[in-house]
């Protein structure tokens, strides 16, 4: 069947595809209810057929077959016609219930009615097919309408997105490289740039690049000499700018870049938008630049602007954030500087730790230069040390030189020769200057300028306080050593001379008037001399020692028994120790102990000539000797007096003498004591015994007992 | 300082008749002071003030013994010790003031036989005169003394036995051989590096606490009272001396 195409001649559309072409099923109801409508007509034309003639019947069909026509489409109004044909003919037309094709005037009404019903039927179709058309295209726009609601939806999620990686960076860098990525991203582009402008300094700027991998040949161009010319068109950018490709080539910035990159410029239309505080002053902007497809839209734009604004807000609050921390940290460093520079004696090291905690805050090299005798700077310490110190380059020496003579700070990033490299620090205190600190990879910040002189005025002070405190004790020592000189030219002069007024008085005598002397008076004389020669001799020998001792004597360790050098020192005072009661009492598992035996055998020496002086004829002394870990305690014993109190320690002092009256002496052997157990990292004291009596006691560090198994045993 | 133990003035014994003895000081005095003890102990007594002179007058005089103060203008004390054992192996004895402990070793290393610390009494340098002489003369001789007494110590070299008031102590027989070598240089000094050399041989030379441990036990086993030795006296820093007669 023909007709049933009607209805398809627009099948390719997916729109319609909702409604689709009417069935084979629906078209044989259409057929059906054409039927349906000829009975009907049929039924009333014969209820009024015995009031009217045929022939006015006929309108009765016509009126049915136009119904049709207008519902039911062309096929089912043909088919109507017809049927209306035959049923009119078969039961109106006399002869009725006959089919007599004579009455030629009835066929010709019934053409007219087809024809009319023909007309009917296209204008109802086209009709039809222009609803369909609209309703289709309506759907259309429905459709489109949804999909650029859903793209304005994906994009406006991206955008959050991008907004949250931005406000949730935790550094202005890691910002600005965020905002780069993500703007570049967004937007589709290749090329996306963003530029930091310095708050005090507009000359400085941070920037961050992102590029596409296609893109990423263009690095070094971009982020090297073509930033200068990026900056350039950002520069009037308070307000977002939109460039096709024919504009951006006509400006100068663009042309400047084609002269460097040669041929073709990396660059291919521009979106530029300014970042803007929250007080209206420009923080930078952000160039986007060659898109992947197309041109750049203002859909980009309005997303980009979105973008940067809520990437100003994180910036100026990350800057603040950093600002904050800077100075907080500053401030940290400078009281831990301060801390430890207090704990510092000396210049040298102030400096080094003062310099460690500038370069550690502040990054870089630092040095410090100090004035040498005759006032000019010579390097003294660098942080991080690098090995040998350098000599400044001479334009940098000449800052340095300003700035310690003018007092102030000089050097890049000041106003006093600011094209200088490094920043030069003078290290100012009340008592003038102490020399300069360099920082060689100065930050630009100014504010950072009031921190560094802080800094370098705490270590000016403890520079200076070190100084003085040195100043100080050399003016002591040097009295120290004028009262010390002092006392022993009295002492010694006294002690030097009671001998030599002996010894002279008494060889005289022999001399030149012998006659006169019995033999018992000559021998008293004699041994007079005998005995003040060897007064006289051990007074030097212990002045001697003393002098070297104090002049840093080098102790010759060597590993022995304690027995030894107690049983040496009592051998060589033997003479002496007659009518002495002495006991010892040295166990047999004492340990080896490193010692020099020639210094310890002084010491032995001097503490039993020491009892043997402060206390009385024939009482009695003991030396003994005790091993705890590590250590072994010798203690020489008398049943004297004792001490008085308060000279136990000071009568290890040089020239100090205790209860001296009638006991010669220089006030030397003890003190000589103290030395050489010092110099073996030993201890020495002395105290009253509670049952009477004086005890010396003195330690040396001993050797670890299996060593010395090992030599017993081989 | 050993005590004085001898009389100057005792008898001259065997050992330094017709011994001739060079002093080398520059002190005019000390030699004026050794002279007359030294000719009153009947030794021949030939002198020289300066290094250079001293050398000459060793070779000239052939002298038995020399003293030799280290301290001397022209030359240093050690060189003067160099070539003096060049010219002769009699015994040397060296003057020198105390905390020279080193200078002492190295003249003992370089062929001296003892030495006196100034200030020194006259007894003292006798005693080491003679028992360097002796010594001098037993090597020559070459042949020693079967047996030495000290107090209460006797060692009998050729029945190998040492006794103490007549009763036997039993050494090891380290302690043996470091009581015998002390003893053939009886009232000398024997150096640390001499005895490790003797004792132990040449790679122990300087493990003096060996040495030390050794002397330990041998006095605890040989002198009445250890802490206070009467035969086996130390000389700090540089060696051991068995007491001289």
């Amino acid at each position: 069947m023909v007709q049933r195409h009607n209805t398809q001649d627009t099948p390719s559309d997916p729109s319609t595809a909702a409604t689709g072409p009417r069935s084979h099923r629906d078209s044989l109801i259409a057929y059906a209810e054409s039927i349906g409508v000829i009975t009907c007509c049929t039924g009333i034309a014969w209820l009024l057929a015995r009031y009217f003639r045929p022939g006015n019947l006929l309108m009765i069909y016509l009126l049915g077959i136009a119904v049709v026509a207008t519902r039911l489409g062309r096929g089912p109004s043909v088919w109507a016609a017809l049927l209306g044909v035959v049923t009119f003919d078969f039961f109106f037309v006399p002869p009725v219930h006959t089919f007599r094709t004579s009455d030629l005037e009835y066929f010709f009404a019934f053409g007219v009615i087809l024809a009319v019903s023909l007309i009917i039927c296209s204008r109802s179709e086209r009709l039809r097919k222009e609803t369909l058309a609209t309703q289709e295209y309506e759907r259309r726009m429905a459709a489109m309408r949804e999909a650029t609601r859903s793209v304005q939806v994906a994009q406006l999620r991206e955008l959050a997105v991008g907004a949250l990686a931005v406000t949730s960076t935790r550094s202005v860098d890691q910002a600005l490289q965020v905002l780069s990525d993500t703007a570049r991203r967004l937007i589709h582009t290749n090329v996306a740039m963003t530029v930091l402008l310095s708050e005090e300094d507009s000359s400085r700027a941070s920037h961050a690049v992102s590029l596409s991998d296609t893109y990423i040949a263009w690095r070094d161009l971009i982020e090297g000499p073509g930033r200068l010319a990026l900056y350039q068109l950002g520069s009037q950018a308070d307000r977002p700018i939109r460039m096709k490709h024919e504009e951006l080539k006509t400006h100068p910035a663009w042309q400047d870049l084609a002269r460097m990159s040669g041929e073709r410029p990396p660059l291919r239309g521009l979106l530029s938008a300014p970042l803007i505080s929250s007080l209206g002053a420009s923080l930078g902007f952000i160039h986007l630049s060659a898109k992947a497809v197309g041109d750049l839209s203002e859909t980009d734009e309005a997303i980009l602007v979105q973008l940067t604004q809520i990437a100003s807000v994180t910036l100026e609050r990350l800057r603040l954030y950093e600002d904050s921390e800077q100075r907080r940290e500053g401030a940290e460093r400078l009281y831990a500087m301060s801390r430890e520079l207090a704990a510092i004696r000396d210049v040298d090291s102030l400096l080094q730790a003062g310099i460690r905690h500038i370069s550690e805050l502040f990054g870089g090299s630092v040095s410090a230069h100090r004035p040498n005798a005759a006032g000019t700077l010579e390097p003294a310490w660098c942080y991080p040390n690098t090995g040998a110190l350098s000599a400044l380059p001479p334009a940098e020496l000449e800052v340095s030189h300003w700035s310690y003579l003018h007092r102030e700070t000089a050097g890049a990033g000041t106003h006093v020769f600011p094209e200088a490299t490094a920043l030069h620090l003078p290290l100012v205190a009340s008592r003038g200057v102490h020399g300069v600190l360099v920082l060689s990879q100065p930050r630009g910040a100014r504010h950072l300028h009031k921190v560094l002189e802080t800094f370098a005025n705490q270590i000016a002070l403890a520079v200076e306080r070190a100084l003085v405190v040195e100043e100080a004790h050399q003016a002591q020592l040097r009295m120290e050593t004028e009262r010390l000189r002092n006392s022993l030219l009295s002492s010694i002069s006294h002690d030097l001379r009671t001998p030599l007024a002996a010894i002279t008085g008494a060889a005289g005598s022999l001399l030149w008037r012998d006659e006169r002397f019995d033999a018992e008076t000559r021998h008293q004389l004699k041994e007079t001399i005998y005995e003040e020669g060897k007064r006289l001799s051990r007074l030097v020998e212990n002045l001697l020692s003393m002098t070297r001792l104090e002049s840093g004597i080098q102790v010759k360790k060597d590993l022995q028994p304690m027995e030894e050098v107690i049983g040496t020192a009592l051998s060589h005072m033997e003479p002496n120790l007659a009518g002495r009661p002495l006991t010892t009492h040295l166990p047999h598992d004492l340990p080896l102990v490193p010692l020099d035996e020639v210094l310890i055998e002084q010491v032995l020496i001097n503490l039993l000539e020491n009892a043997l002086k402060y206390t009385p004829a024939g009482s009695s002394l003991e030396v003994r000797a005790f091993a705890s870990p590590g250590l072994v305690t010798i203690e020489v014993a008398d049943r004297g007096p004792g001490l008085q109190a308060g000279d136990e320690e000071r009568i290890f002092e040089k020239f100090y003498r205790g209860r001296s009256q009638g006991i010669q002496g220089a006030g030397l052997g003890l003190a000589i004591c103290r030395s050489v157990i010092q110099a073996h990292g030993g201890r020495i004291w002395a105290e009253s015994r509670p049952d009477g009596g004086a005890v010396f006691q003195f330690t040396l560090p001993s050797e670890p007992v299996s060593e010395q198994v090992r030599i017993r045993e081989g | 300082m050993l005590p004085r133990s001898t009389s100057p003035t005792s008898s001259p014994s065997r050992d330094t008749m017709q011994s001739a003895v060079l002093v080398i000081d520059d002190e005019a005095r000390l030699r004026q002071f050794l002279r007359a003890e030294l000719v009153s102990e009947s030794y021949r007594f030939y002198e020289a003030a300066t290094g250079q002179e001293g050398l000459t007058e060793a070779e000239r005089r052939e002298p038995n013994i020399i003293i030799l103060d280290l301290g001397l203008p022209d030359l240093d004390g050690l060189e003067i010790i160099r070539r003096l054992r060049k010219l002769t192996v009699v015994p040397i004895i060296v003057l020198s003031a105390r905390g020279q402990e080193g200078d002492k070793i190295r003249a003992l290393d370089l062929g001296a036989n003892d030495y006196v610390i100034k200030p020194f009494g006259i007894g003292e340098l006798l005693a080491r005169m003679r028992a360097a002489l002796r010594h001098a003369t037993a090597s020559n001789q070459e042949h020693s003394e079967p047996a030495v007494t000290l107090g209460s110590l006797h060692i009998d070299f050729i029945r190998r036995r040492v006794s103490c008031d007549g009763i036997e102590i039993h050494l090891t027989p380290i302690e043996y051989k470091l009581l015998t070598t002390l003893a053939r240089h009886a009232g000398s000094i024997v150096t640390h590096r001499q005895l490790l050399k003797e004792i132990w041989g040449p790679t122990y030379e300087d493990q003096t606490h060996y040495l030390r441990v050794f002397m330990l036990q041998l006095r605890r086993k040989v002198e009445p009272n250890p802490a206070r030795p009467r035969y086996l006296l130390t000389e700090p820093g540089v060696g051991y001396r068995l007491a001289g007669d």
